[in-house]
């Protein structure tokens, strides 16, 4: 499910960009295999990769972040810069979604189910979604603004599709606080990195 | 020099009696003293008993409180915000509702965002990872102990405040161990003990008026003498804290 949603996330708005920016610089896009961990804790799930210092990024046309089961649905969401993220209500109940966190504060105030908001993120940075009405809920969405960038499965397993070969600042962002930031040189064809993030 | 019969029986009967009250007045006092030591050490016993359960009770109330608190969306929401004037009016806030003597709020790495009672705008950063309840709350454990806590005694709790798994942030909250809890013990008791909580040897709180210091040996009772009066003394260390930090009480039987 995440994984099809993965999937529509990059078709919807990265495909496009990095099938552009890919026939625009002549360059042979590669893809980057890779694994992130968590010290002491293993494989690093829903954590965010992110390869900065190449061209910026389009809004995706298209985001969502639903609201189910007294859930957040994705826990986690990589947007550019500028995109409007959808927040539909399909629980049975009233929800609420705000943040406070640096990239974006807001507050959508409480809806019932059926209902649906939306609100741009314009800034890159981390923002924390909670639901004032449900303690347990909570999610995250990464801004970004480069078009390279990937979350990770289960198993700490991500994949970035279409990067030029060139050098790059990778940065990786984990709600654990965990994170990694280093200088990243991008070969022409696959490749495979293993990345192992610590706190500051 | 010669005495008569007569004087050396009545010497031996003298010698006898003044021998025999002599020992009675060394096995009356013996017999006292263990008296008052058996009465003084049933005092600590039952001063310890009661001030582990008040401390408990305390301890759980501030915990179970503390728990909700830190699940509050406000909180989770402006503890990764970091303004600190904003902080520190939350933490007045839960310290009223807590009815505690002091609220902390920290980020997920131990620094102070907001406390009750520092001022925010001219407050020096502050690094509070290094305190057991802080550290033991960024690991995702509550904790709950005694400590001396800016010259005073304290019973401190900790909170981890988590957005999902993982931890945002960290509240304690705590209560002096002063002269109030000191006569409420000595109300709950009804022994006619008075007692004296001390760190290091300083009074920090009690249900007399007594000196800035004050020791007692933890062996067995000793006399002291306090405005006048005479008390037999005897130190404990309080429940809940390592024997070696100095943190006790003094029970002070008139």
């Amino acid at each position: 499910m995440k994984k099809m949603q993965g999937l529509q996330k990059l078709a919807s708005g990265g495909f496009a960009a990095l099938l552009a920016l890919g026939l625009a610089s002549g360059a042979h896009a590669s893809d980057v295999a890779g694994q992130v961990s968590l010290p002491r804790r293993g494989a690093a799930r829903d954590a965010v990769i992110m390869l900065e210092g190449g061209p910026k990024s389009s809004p995706l046309a298209k985001a969502m972040v639903d609201q189910r089961d007294k859930a957040f649905v994705p826990h986690v969401t990589v947007v550019t810069q500028g995109t409007t993220v959808e927040f539909p209500n399909n629980d049975t109940v009233f929800h609420n979604v705000f943040a406070y966190f640096n990239a974006k504060k807001f507050d959508l105030g409480v809806y019932p189910r059926g209902a649906s908001k939306r609100q741009t993120f314009d800034k890159p940075g981390v923002v924390a979604l909670l639901c004032n009405v449900h303690s347990e809920m909570s999610a995250y969405i990464v801004v970004v603004d480069t078009p390279y960038t990937a979350i990770t499965d289960s198993r700490g397993h991500f994949l970035l599709r279409g990067v030029p070969p060139g050098t790059y600042t990778l940065h990786v962002w984990h709600e654990s606080g965990a994170q990694l930031t280093q200088s990243y040189t991008v070969p022409p064809g696959a490749s495979e990195v293993v990345l192992t993030l610590a706190r500051k | 020099m010669r005495f008569s019969l007569r004087t050396r029986i009545l010497l031996l009967i003298a010698g006898t009696l003044t021998g025999l009250a002599a020992l009675i007045v060394v096995a009356i006092t013996l017999l006292a003293r263990q008296e008052m030591n058996r009465t003084v050490r049933a005092d600590v016993r039952a001063t310890g008993g009661v001030l582990a359960q008040f401390l408990r009770d305390r301890s759980d109330s501030l915990q179970n409180q503390s728990r909700q608190i830190a699940r509050q969306p406000v909180l989770k929401g402006y503890i990764q915000d970091t303004d600190r004037a904003t902080l520190k009016d939350l933490a007045d806030d839960y310290r009223q509702a807590l009815r505690a003597d002091g609220v902390a709020l920290t980020d997920r790495d131990g620094r102070l965002l907001g406390e009750t009672g520092v001022d925010p705008e001219n407050a020096a950063p502050s690094d509070r990872a290094g305190e057991p309840g802080v550290a033991a709350a960024m690991s995702g454990t509550a904790w709950s102990g005694v400590e001396a806590r800016g010259g005073a005694l304290t019973l401190s709790i900790s909170v981890p405040i988590t957005i999902g798994p993982e931890v945002w942030g960290t509240l304690t909250a705590y209560s002096a161990i002063n002269d109030d809890l000191a006569h409420s013990l000595k109300t709950a008791l009804a022994s006619g003990s008075d007692v004296a909580f001390v760190s290091g040897g300083r009074v920090e709180g009690a249900s007399l008026p007594l000196p800035p210091r004050l020791s007692a040996p933890r062996a067995a009772p000793r006399l002291v003498t306090i405005e006048g009066a005479q008390y037999f003394a005897l130190y404990a260390p309080l429940p809940g804290a390592a024997p070696a930090s100095g943190m006790g009480f003094i029970v002070l039987r008139p």
